[in-house]
């Protein structure tokens, strides 16, 4: 299963941007958001609790995620996260800050 | 997120911690749990599952505390760094910050100073347990409508044995009592209390006891000290209880000393048993005992007083010759303690909010001012992503820095301004509870939501302008967005126009209370006040018990002081004008009426009195050493007293029956005198009867002294000279006429120094507006004004045109002021005196007062603008 290294010190700001794209195909529990992030990176990234509950609560009280009790697939009462307008936006905004950092890392390697 | 619901958020956090806790608990098992039914499903045994799935989690406290810190961290960042941001906002404009600093901490000084002193003295409960029950029951009269504190002894004990309202009903009167146990004796001003009066107010003794039953009588001889006293007479002597007092007229025992809280009357430093015993209690013409009552539980004042009317009427038919035409009324004992000056405290309050107004509009103006100048900060910000809410709510944390500092400051100058207007109050002048004034937690408590009040209104005014004015515009524009200046521009004015009317206001109010000042100060007295002392000087009961006695003792005391060098001459009077008043009902001889009871001042005095005080005769004569015991009872009479009832008539040789102690003594009037200014500056004359004291001594006397020199520097010779004379009298509370006029008018002078305090500042304030406003519309005319000087304006035209915009809205504010002012210096009659609401001359003087000021103001932006150099204008362009 690819590399199976947990990278807990993220950026901050990759960790958002993951739950944010995660978020962004429909709403999840906590343990569905880990586990999404593991299928889009392909296993790469794997969140601890430690460092999701933390992140989903941040988010949340910055007005990107709203949340909201209801059953999961094994009829457990889980919490769900969802993305409002402004975790939307965020996302986009997020992206477009990526995509600049990832064209300027590139090009900073393929200069050495 | 809207800053209001992040601030409920973050309140929520902190105060439902619990349920966030159970919330989160709740969220994590169940993470534990679908972890583990995933597991199970791809093969693991249940209970392994369980114990990998909770080593996955790792610790869950551990989880649960970070979540809390984000929680709690996130809004704090958030507030942290709008304070952050504000802070070096508005570091970078020193000079912006400062004045708006200074002009709120003005203000809100201003209020906590004023707020503190109405805290002290309406707001805050009596320092009576259960003070809500507490009444004063007062006699009212039915004919003329005025209202007495006080009740005779006769019918107080009548209403007391009749009465089923009260739990209870205690009366007590002023008196004193002359300390003799240290070389100079000293008269205290006492209170003689009726039984009930402690169990009513329910108040404990600090040391020994209050009085038991048994000493309402004419031997009681015990005494109980105020606080003060035992402090300052004493040294708060710890077994002061049961020491023996050499007192004139024999020796009391102290049994107790009050509480420092307790203060009723506010002038008693030592209260005494009424002699419930003794024929005093028999007197019903006399009105001198003031009450005080406690309401049975579920008793309305209402009640109480339909039942004290019944009472009433029923002594009245009991009666006529001393009750008919008397009712009873019934207030709170707070109306009764703070009533009189409570009218003057709200409109004092009123006033100082006006100011705060005024400075929260200037600085609205200097914050808007600064708005447009940021409008390019405040663009790009909303470019790169700021919303509306995000700009707004960093202007609503700025103002809030702002007038929270200004509060802080104006909390620090209340502290210095509450000493300063305690200390401006005349000392042992009735103010009731002003002492107890200071800046507490309550007062701060005010101070921090007036405070916070003026920062949302200030965030939300510039918060308006700056989300309205489309961001956008003003980058593309280059910061020079012409729409958006001249609509917070317009909005400036609009701030200018209402200072102006607020200030108007202000003015107009002071302008009155000055003028009423003024009118007061120069007030016809009738008497001629200069280099007069008064020395008041009782006479010992045991030793001049009997009338003549008493007189011969006043005139020895008057020939002693008489030979002091430095006085010229010694007139002696029971009640002298501005110190004492003394009610006693009379009848026209051939004229009985049993159902009408006037009642007029009296006065004993000697036959110099009027030769001395300069007051003139008007027909008949003064009194002469003639008239003594033996002769036939004279009296002299004012022009009030004739003008009231003998209209049309000679009174000299009619004959008064005056109803002197519960005993009919007939004088008859042989001279009428000018009126005088007697019970204060502000009262109308009353019909007056003057009697000689050589032939009906009171019971003390005033030695009325003219001086050759300053009359203050006497007083230590002329109570050398009393004592001389009898060693156990004191001659203490002397004071110069010139004191007691300036006593009498303390009160207006009071109000209108502050008053004025207050309406000076309005109009430096209002000031500064306007030169501000001005200020900054030469600065964006400086183009106009160039093109139109270079094509032939000259400078007066320029100053026309920076005035005239000026003094529009000077007008506009005059206008609505003078509407105002019109509407509200009605509630300022009752402390008005010979000048109208609206005086028309008082008005018009403050408006050009005002309008000087703003031509002034405009005159200095107006000058700057002549100064524009046409040439240079335009080469910039």
């Amino acid at each position: 299963m690819g590399v199976k290294e947990t990278k807990t010190d993220l950026l901050q700001g990759t960790l958002d941007l993951l739950v944010l794209k995660a978020l962004a195909l429909g709403p999840l529990h906590g343990l569905g958001v880990s586990t999404r992030i593991e299928q889009i990176t392909k296993g790469t990234f794997q969140v601890k609790p430690g460092s999701l509950f933390p992140a989903l609560h941040r988010m949340e009280e910055a007005g990107w995620l709203q949340s909201s009790w209801g059953e999961s697939e094994n009829n457990r009462r889980a919490k769900y996260y969802r993305l409002s307008r402004a975790g939307q936006r965020q996302l986009e905004t997020e992206t477009q800050e990526w995509k600049r950092i990832a064209v300027a890392i590139a090009s900073a390697l393929r200069a050495t | 997120m809207p800053l209001l619901s992040r601030a409920f958020s973050f309140w929520r956090n902190l105060s439902r911690k619990a349920q966030v806790d159970q919330e989160l608990d709740e969220e994590l098992r169940s993470y534990v749990e679908m972890l583990t039914d995933e597991k199970v499903q791809r093969g693991m045994r249940a209970e392994e599952a369980r114990r990998s799935s909770l080593i996955e989690v790792g610790g869950i406290e551990q989880v649960k505390e970070q979540v809390r810190e984000v929680r709690i961290g996130a809004t704090m960042a958030t507030f942290l760094r709008d304070v952050r941001y504000g802070a070096r906002s508005l570091a970078r404009s020193p000079g912006f910050t400062a004045v708006a600093l200074l002009t709120l901490a003005l203000g809100i000084g201003a209020n906590t100073a004023i707020f503190s002193v109405v805290n002290a003295v309406l707001l805050r409960p009596l320092p009576f347990p259960g003070s809500g029950e507490l009444v004063v029951v007062r006699d009212e009269n039915g004919k003329t409508g005025e209202t007495f504190p006080s009740v005779s002894p006769a019918d107080f004990f009548d209403w007391k044995s009749q009465s089923r309202s009260f739990a209870s009903l205690a009366a007590y009167s002023g008196w004193s009592v002359t300390l003799l146990d240290s070389d100079r004796p000293e008269m205290i001003p006492a209170t003689r209390v009726t039984d009930e009066f402690f169990n009513t107010l329910r108040v404990q003794p600090l040391l020994g006891r209050t009085f038991r039953s048994d000493e309402f009588k004419a031997d009681g001889n015990v005494v109980i000290l105020s606080y003060r006293l035992w402090q300052r007479r004493f040294g708060g002597d710890p077994n002061v209880v049961g020491k023996t007092l050499a007192v004139e007229g024999g020796d009391i025992t102290v049994v107790g000393v009050m509480p420092p809280e307790f203060k009723l009357p506010a002038t008693a430093e030592a209260w005494t048993p009424v002699a419930q015993d003794s024929g005093e209690m028999h007197l019903r013409a006399a009105r001198y005992f003031e009450t005080v009552a406690r309401l049975k539980p579920n008793v309305a004042p209402s009640q109480a007083e339909a039942e004290m009317r019944t009472i009433a009427a029923r002594l009245a038919s009991q009666y006529p010759e001393s009750d008919s035409n008397w009712s009873v009324l019934i207030e709170p004992l707070r109306e009764t303690l703070v009533g009189d000056v409570r009218p003057a405290l709200l409109i004092l309050f009123g006033a100082v909010g006006l100011v705060l107004l005024i400075a929260c509009g200037n600085v609205a103006n200097l914050v808007l001012a600064r708005a447009t100048t940021r409008h390019k900060e405040l663009a790009i910000r909303a470019s790169l992503g700021a919303s509306r809410w995000h700009i707004t709510r960093q202007l609503i944390t700025e103002s809030l820095m702002l007038t929270c500092t200004g509060g802080a400051l104006g909390a620090l100058l209340a502290q210095w301004c509450v000493g300063a207007i305690v200390w401006l109050v005349p000392k042992g002048l009735r103010f009731p509870r002003i002492e107890e004034a200071h800046v507490d937690t309550a007062v701060l408590g005010f101070t921090f939501a007036v405070a916070l009040l003026a920062g949302a209104v200030l965030g939300l005014i510039t918060g308006m302008k700056a989300s309205r004015a489309d961001l956008h515009e003003s980058l593309k524009e280059g910061g020079r967005s012409a729409t958006a200046g001249w609509r917070v521009q317009r909005a400036r004015g609009a701030m200018v126009v209402a200072e102006i009317a607020l200030t108007l206001v202000l003015l107009a109010g002071a302008g009155l209370l000055i003028k009423s000042l003024m009118r007061l100060q120069h007030v016809e007295l009738g008497f001629n006040p200069e280099k007069l002392l008064a020395v008041p000087v009782g006479a010992s009961m045991s030793k001049y018990a009997q009338p003549e006695s008493r007189a011969a003792y006043f005139e020895r005391l008057a020939a002693q002081v008489q030979a002091e060098p430095g006085v010229q001459s010694v007139a002696t009077a029971s009640c002298p004008p501005m110190m004492y008043t003394m009610y006693f009902p009379f009848a026209i001889e051939g004229r009985a009426n049993p159902n009408e009871v006037p009642q007029a001042w009296y006065n004993a005095v000697s036959p110099n009195y009027f030769s001395l005080m300069g007051i003139g005769l008007l027909e008949g004569r003064e009194f002469t050493d003639h008239d003594r015991a033996g002769a036939s009872n004279a009296a002299v009479i004012n022009e009030t007293m004739r003008r009231r009832y003998f209209a049309g008539e000679d009174p000299v040789g009619k004959h008064l029956t005056v109803n002197y102690l519960n005993t009919p003594m007939s004088l008859e009037v042989v001279g009428v005198v000018k009126d005088i200014k007697q019970e204060s500056l502000a009262a109308q004359a009353n019909a007056q009867i003057y009697v000689s004291y050589l032939q009906v001594p009171w019971f003390s006397t005033t030695l009325i002294i003219r001086t050759e020199n300053d009359p203050g520097a006497l007083i230590p010779s002329v109570q050398r000279a009393i004592s001389s004379v009898d060693p156990t009298q004191a001659g203490s509370g002397a004071k110069t006429m010139e004191q007691l006029l300036s006593d009498s008018a303390a009160q207006p002078r009071f109000y209108s120094l502050l008053l004025g305090v207050f309406a000076a500042l309005a109009l430096l304030l209002a000031a500064v507006g306007i030169y501000g406003v001005i200020s900054y519309a030469v600065a964006q005319r400086t183009h106009e004004i160039g093109v139109r000087m270079a094509l032939g304006a000259q400078r007066r035209d320029v100053l026309k045109l920076v005035i005239g915009q000026g003094m529009i809205l000077v007008l506009a504010g005059t206008i609505i002021g003078l509407g105002a002012a019109f509407a509200l210096t009605r509630v300022m009659k009752s402390l008005l005196y010979e000048v109208g609401a609206t005086d028309p001359a008082t008005f018009v003087g403050v408006t050009a007062l005002l309008a000087l000021v703003a031509l002034l103001a405009c005159l200095l932006p107006a000058r700057r603008a002549t100064k524009v150099d046409p040439i240079m204008v335009l080469r910039h362009e």
